[in-house]
């Protein structure tokens, strides 16, 4: 049977003729839970459930209701770490999502963070196969709740990846997360976030190295109801062979989000003829008290940095491939845990 | 005189539609170290991306020969291969490439050869010591966070880890204090020592040059070389300004 | 024809069709041949025209109303006659015209017999005179400066056939349709080679003749190394009984030919505004838009610039203030064909007493268009807690020689500017004026300088809510 699905709206369509209002997906076959290995941390409580928790069935995410309607459907556990309030732990908990067969996966994880606790999760995602995996990730994080979240994927062609995120903040919480998509057939990512009480904040960075026919499809959402509330997203990529890529960032100041900032910047390199790179950066407002802005800068390199570059004596071929690297070392610098680095280094080649 | 490294003739410049240098001459010596003073707007930093080659700066007449190369036919990058540096005035940012990386990228790139990880760190560390650089900075972004100081001295590190036959240094003591520009004219004296490097110092103030030994002071206004002379043409200007010149 | 396959690219896709047993209701309760056939017979149509508004009625009652903007509800669609009936019998009196439009009228200190003129309801031959006096001066030069119905019978009928909506078809939209079948009026100037028309030539005059206004055609073809600045519209609020407006305009710009084309448009606030405009630049050209959007209930309103030939150039410049009832969607597409392309936004958008305004865009850059540059820059200031400001951009690079940038911002007044003034003496509503006249003057330094003053005016209206 297939499942046909509509993901990643644009929270405020534009003109469909430039076929970026959302993307519409099938699925072959209803998915089967895939493998986790999982490191998990002494400090850190894992469970499952059956039926979602309510904590979670509340948070909307990036690709929309009709995925999660598919988990529900499907009869998706929820797999859970809870760190308890007050608890800081340094040591991430890891899960390794090794795809090694060309079915159909999907795996729903449920982030519980109690009040003024800290926890990393890092996700990779890998695979040398052609199929299909869908995973769902659901942050509760708790007032002054800390939560890092650090995703690497590095897929093969032919395979489509949905990579759903949704997040809700207490009073004074931070979400960090990193996302580096190194590889892949069809990507579908997505993050939404909830700034709804006072002083939540939000980083999320994002790289992506794209190549040969490789897509990427984005839907990333900031949205502010809380005073004070922070949110900043920087996405950095690279366009090359016949690859595409839509982005879609959207910052949303709601009622109640007075005080609130939002900030999102976006720069993609390109470098061959055949890419396509779609941008789609909104700020919805409602409120008068905030502050938003957006910044893009898609195609060459600046002329200045180019001619700064290469009075080093370094060639304009060689510069490209260098700021194209430099985007992905420059995430991965952010990134604490030495393990993961090596990870991104590994799967950079 | 020596040995010409660097002949520019009756060089004019444009930068968008607009003449800046209008048949500008110059000729410096192999070891020879060159001050071009002027007021600000003469055109000096012009001058100093023109023989770079910046893309943004036309060459509208004239010629600029390089060792012996017409370096209009040169690229950026060739020009650099070729020996010449420029140290910029205000240095970009490069997030996601250190320092260290940096540099000996550039150094393969010119050699075509690997260099050992070993003797690069060793030199690039003392040439650090030199220039009262932490250490700390050859693990960090290319001047990304680098205070105006910081930025000038990651630029003068680059110029003695490249040994280039003529350095241009553009401004380099500019915004900088005190202890800052003594720090960079000791790195610049380092150059010097070599005596087969030859400088051309873009300044429109002269406390850079309280400690370097100078050959020969140009004075550039309006686009014009109006005056030439030796060390003391510094102290001149120092005194009594750029008026006489005007 | 090469432009012909461009134009075709990009409407392919623009709106499914859908819906069909509705429209086939509406055909029945809406506009039919018969109504379009009678158009036709009183502007004493062509053969071809006759044909291109019939076959504009059928694409009109295909095509579904857009999915993505403000809403349109308060159109009533199903009585469309209505609005075309009224558009050529319009009969209204100085008496029915609002008494908020009189006073404005008033505030903006224009002399009775104009703003009956202005209202639709007066007299025309003062106007008449000095329309004729610009034509004469401009004739001189081999300029043609005509009315859209003159064109269409005269001398250069031929070029208008060629023109005639190839710009924007009838299949680009619901109102492109619905215009193509009934409009009525407008302007046509034809400025020849090399020729420089040095005075901005203004169709505010026959703007404002009885029934146009409404479904009004401007045609403008600048041909090759010639330069014109065409002005259209003005500041005081033009007043219709019918709500609709539906205009088309279509500039063709030609080798190294440079069109300014400005506009302030201030549309009575009952009136659904859903104007298109578009242009074609050749190589060397360039085209600028400045372009100053208020009143109106509902404005839908993208000037495009497909920028044809290599190194042509567009420059869009506009400001947008949705005060109290307006929903004003407003912005700008840019799209580059050729290699060398240049194109420059600067947008402004205001928010107050529950206005709604929305900047949308499209930067589209195609594999050919190497070395193109595009900078969009639009700014957004919300002066209230009741209203809402959003900012929908897209862009659609698909070179990689491209230089794109972007920025957008959206805040609120400084209080510390405000305080600043307030301590020079200035009262604060005074203040909060000067600051939003300061935050659009991207538009007002780029408009002749009685213009600028007029939008200045028009700006410190709304901002103490003098106006509607």
């Amino acid at each position: 049977m297939g499942i046909n699905m509509t993901i990643n709206r644009l929270p405020a369509p534009t003109w469909n003729w430039l076929h970026v209002n959302e993307a519409a997906l099938s699925v072959a076959d209803t998915p089967a839970e895939g493998q986790v290995k999982a490191e998990t941390p002494d400090s850190i409580q894992y469970y499952k459930e059956e039926t979602t928790p309510s904590c979670f069935a509340q948070i909307p995410t990036g690709l929309g209701e009709e995925l999660d309607a598919l988990f529900t459907q499907c009869g998706a556990l929820t797999r859970i770490w809870e760190i308890a309030p007050g608890v800081k732990e340094s040591e991430p908990v890891r899960l390794h999502f090794s795809y090694q067969d060309g079915a159909v996966w999907q795996n729903r994880i449920g982030i519980l963070a109690g009040e003024n606790s800290a926890i990393t999760v890092v996700m990779d995602f890998c695979g040398e196969v052609e199929g299909f995996a869908a995973v769902q990730t659901k942050i509760a994080a708790g007032k002054g709740a800390k939560v890092r979240l650090v995703q690497i994927q590095k897929l093969q062609d032919g395979f489509t990846f949905l990579n759903d995120v949704g997040t809700s903040c207490g009073e004074g919480a931070q979400i960090e997360t990193i996302q580096i998509m190194l590889g892949g057939g069809d990507t579908y990512m997505g993050m939404r976030t909830d700034l709804g009480a006072r002083a939540a904040r939000l980083e999320s960075k994002i790289g992506y190295l794209l190549n040969k026919k490789e897509s990427l499809d984005m839907n990333y959402l900031a949205y502010h109801t809380g005073a004070k509330t922070t949110s900043q997203m920087d996405v950095s990529g690279v366009l090359r062979g016949e690859s595409k890529k839509i982005f879609r960032g959207t910052i949303d100041f709601r009622h109640g989000s007075v005080g609130a900032k939002g900030d999102e910047k976006e720069d993609v390199l390109l470098l061959s003829d055949g890419v396509a790179n779609r941008t789609v950066p909104l700020i919805l407002c409602e409120e008068e008290d905030v502050e938003g802005n957006h910044g893009a800068t898609i195609g060459r390199l600046d002329e200045s940095l180019l001619f700064y570059l290469s009075s080093r004596g370094i060639e304009e071929k060689e510069i490209y491939e260098m700021m194209a690297r430099a985007r992905i070392d420059a995430l991965c610098a952010d990134i604490a845990d030495e393990k993961t680095r090596c990870l991104v280094q590994r799967c950079l080649g | 005189m020596s040995e010409t490294i660097l002949q520019v003739k009756s060089l004019s410049v444009r930068v968008e539609e607009k003449e800046i240098l209008h048949g500008v001459d110059l000729e410096i010596g192999k070891g020879e170290t060159h001050v071009l003073m002027g007021p600000n707007g003469a055109g000096k930093s012009t001058l100093g991306y023109a023989l770079m080659g910046n893309p943004g700066y036309e060459v509208t007449g004239g010629q600029i020969y390089f060792d012996g190369k017409d370096l209009a036919e040169l690229s950026v990058a060739e020009r650099a291969k070729a020996g010449l540096f420029l140290s910029f005035q205000n240095p970009l940012e490069v997030p996601g490439i250190t320092l260290s990386n940096f540099i000996r990228s550039a150094l393969e790139q010119r050699t075509g050869e690997r260099i050992r990880l070993w003797d690069f760190r060793k030199e690039l560390e003392a040439k650090m010591e030199i220039l009262q650089m932490d250490k700390s900075y050859a693990k960090r972004d290319l001047n990304v966070g680098f205070s105006g100081g910081e930025k000038k001295k990651a630029e003068i590190l680059q110029l003695l880890m490249m040994k280039p036959t003529l350095a241009i240094l553009d401004e380099t003591d500019s915004g900088l204090d005190v202890d800052a520009v003594r720090t960079v004219s000791r790195g610049v004296e380092e150059y010097q020592k070599d005596k087969d490097g030859s400088l051309l110092i873009i300044t429109h103030s002269t406390r850079i040059l309280e400690s370097l030994h100078v050959d020969k002071t140009h004075v550039l206004v309006d686009g014009h070389m109006v005056a030439e002379g030796d060390a003391s043409l510094v102290d001149e200007i120092n005194a009594h300004g750029f008026e006489q010149f005007l | 024809m090469k432009e012909k396959t461009m134009v075709e690219d990009i409407n392919r896709s623009v709106y499914d069709i859908k819906n069909e047993e509705t429209d086939v209701y509406r055909m029945r309760a809406g506009l039919t041949p018969e109504i379009v056939s009678q158009i036709s017979d009183e502007k004493h149509d062509p053969e071809w025209m006759r044909e291109f508004r019939q076959k504009s009625l059928q694409i009109y009652n295909k095509i579904p109303v857009p999915d993505w903007g403000p809403s349109i509800e308060g159109l009533n669609m199903d009585k469309i006659a209505t609005y075309v009936r009224t558009n050529t019998d319009m009969k209204a009196s100085w008496d029915e015209v609002p008494d908020d439009i009189k006073k404005t009228f008033d505030l903006l200190g224009i002399p009775q017999a104009e703003k009956e003129s202005l209202a639709g309801v007066g007299a025309q031959y003062d106007s008449e005179l000095v329309y004729h006096n610009v034509r004469a001066d401009v004739a001189a030069k081999g300029v043609v400066y005509t009315d859209m119905e003159s064109a269409l019978n005269g001398e250069y009928a031929g070029m208008v056939k060629s023109h005639f909506m190839k710009l924007v078809p009838p299949t680009d939209h619901k109102f492109a349709a619905l215009h193509g079948a009934v409009w009525s009026g407008g302007s046509f100037v034809y400025v020849p080679p090399g020729v420089k028309v040095d005075i901005p030539l203004q169709s505010y005059f026959r703007l404002n003749a009885a029934g146009a206004g409404q479904f009004e055609h401007t045609l403008i073809i600048v041909d090759e190394g010639a330069d014109l600045h065409f002005i259209e519209g003005c500041s005081a609020p033009k007043y219709n009984v019918a709500n609709l407006h539906a205009g088309c305009v279509e500039l063709f710009v030609g080798k190294n030919a440079r069109l300014r084309y400005s506009t302030i448009e201030n549309w009575s606030k009952n009136m659904y505004n859903l104007n298109t405009k578009r242009a074609r630049v050749e190589a060397g050209g360039r085209v600028e838009w400045v372009s100053g959007s208020f009143g109106s209930h509902v404005s839908y309103l993208y000037p495009m610039s497909i920028l044809n030939g290599d190194g042509a150039r567009a420059e869009f410049t506009g400001v947008t203030f949705a005060g109290k009832g307006q929903n004003l969607d407003t912005g700008a597409k840019m799209v580059h064909n050729a290699p060398n392309t240049s194109s420059y936004m600067n947008t402004r958008s205001i928010s107050k007493s529950g206005g709604i305004s929305t900047f949308r865009s499209s930067v589209v850059v195609n594999p050919k268009a190497r070395h193109s540059k595009s900078s969009v820059s639009c700014q957004s200031l919300m002066l209230d807690r009741i209203s809402r400001s959003d900012t929908i951009p897209a862009m659609d690079i698909r070179t990689p020689d491209a230089d794109i940038g972007h920025e957008a911002k959206i805040g609120r007044i400084s209080d510390e500017a405000v305080f600043y003034l307030m301590s020079r003496g200035i009262p604060e509503d005074e203040a909060r004026a000067m600051i939003v006249s300061g935050f659009a003057d991207n538009v007002s330094k780029e408009l002749p300088v009685e213009y600028a003053v007029e939008m200045n005016n028009l700006i410190r209206l709304e901002m103490k809510g003098s106006i509607g």
